[in-house]
């Protein structure tokens, strides 16, 4: 189970990435239903991280453009498992998409200081 | 770390080219539609799967410093970040 917390309407989770020949970085992430990838980082986070570059791709934003954009190597340690996803580089807050709770159920308490839950599916 | 030496711009522009003119025609199947495909922008090879590390991968583990375009298969887009991805096979 990983728990997180409502701060201005915004549901916010902790995510420790690995970086290369380092120790786990904590991260807070926005979870953004609207978006159907894994995660977005700021470039410098990314560039903090010295996360490996991993390929270009477009990316469709809210206002319907497609923009060019970066996309680099991030393990991530989710639900006590270490994991290898697709981190693009874009954004000023970082944010954790749907296919990282692909399989998984998420409860969100949408007050102040309310619970986020993210479990296994029973 | 590895950085390419082309520029993200270069290698976007090269790689939706080599995608429309080359690839397209032989991997828009329906078995293929949604699916992630990872194109080597200098030497047209790419790989097919359902995940964008896994197909960048092995097109990395044959060429280090490989400059790589992502496309998904019969869609304009590879993500949805708040947007609608839009079906452009047939």
């Amino acid at each position: 189970m990983i728990h997180g917390t409502v701060i201005g309407l915004q549901a916010r989770m902790s995510l420790i990435i690995l970086p290369p020949e380092r120790s786990g970085v904590e991260i807070e992430c926005v979870i953004d239903t609207g978006f159907e990838g894994f995660l977005t980082l700021p470039s410098s986070v990314i560039a903090a991280l010295g996360l490996p570059y991993l390929i270009n791709i477009n990316a469709n934003l809210a206002n319907n453009s497609s923009v060019e954009t970066d996309v680099y190597l991030a393990t991530v340690v989710w639900n006590g498992v270490e994991r290898n996803i697709a981190a693009l580089a874009m954004g000023r807050r970082p944010l954790i998409g749907t296919a990282l709770l692909e399989d998984y159920h998420l409860s969100i308490d949408f007050c102040e200081g309310g619970t986020v839950l993210v479990d296994e599916i029973l | 770390m590895f950085h390419p030496t082309l520029s993200s711009q270069e290698v976007a522009r090269r790689g939706k080219e080599l995608y429309q003119k080359s690839i397209r025609a032989k991997v828009e199947t329906r078995e293929n539609i949604g699916k992630i495909i990872s194109i080597n922008v200098e030497t047209g090879d790419y790989e097919i799967g359902d995940d964008l590390v896994e197909t960048s991968l092995r097109l990395r583990s044959k060429q280090t410093d490989a400059a790589l375009w992502g496309e998904r298969i019969g869609f304009d887009a590879v993500y949805a970040v708040g947007g609608t991805l839009l079906r452009t096979a047939q």
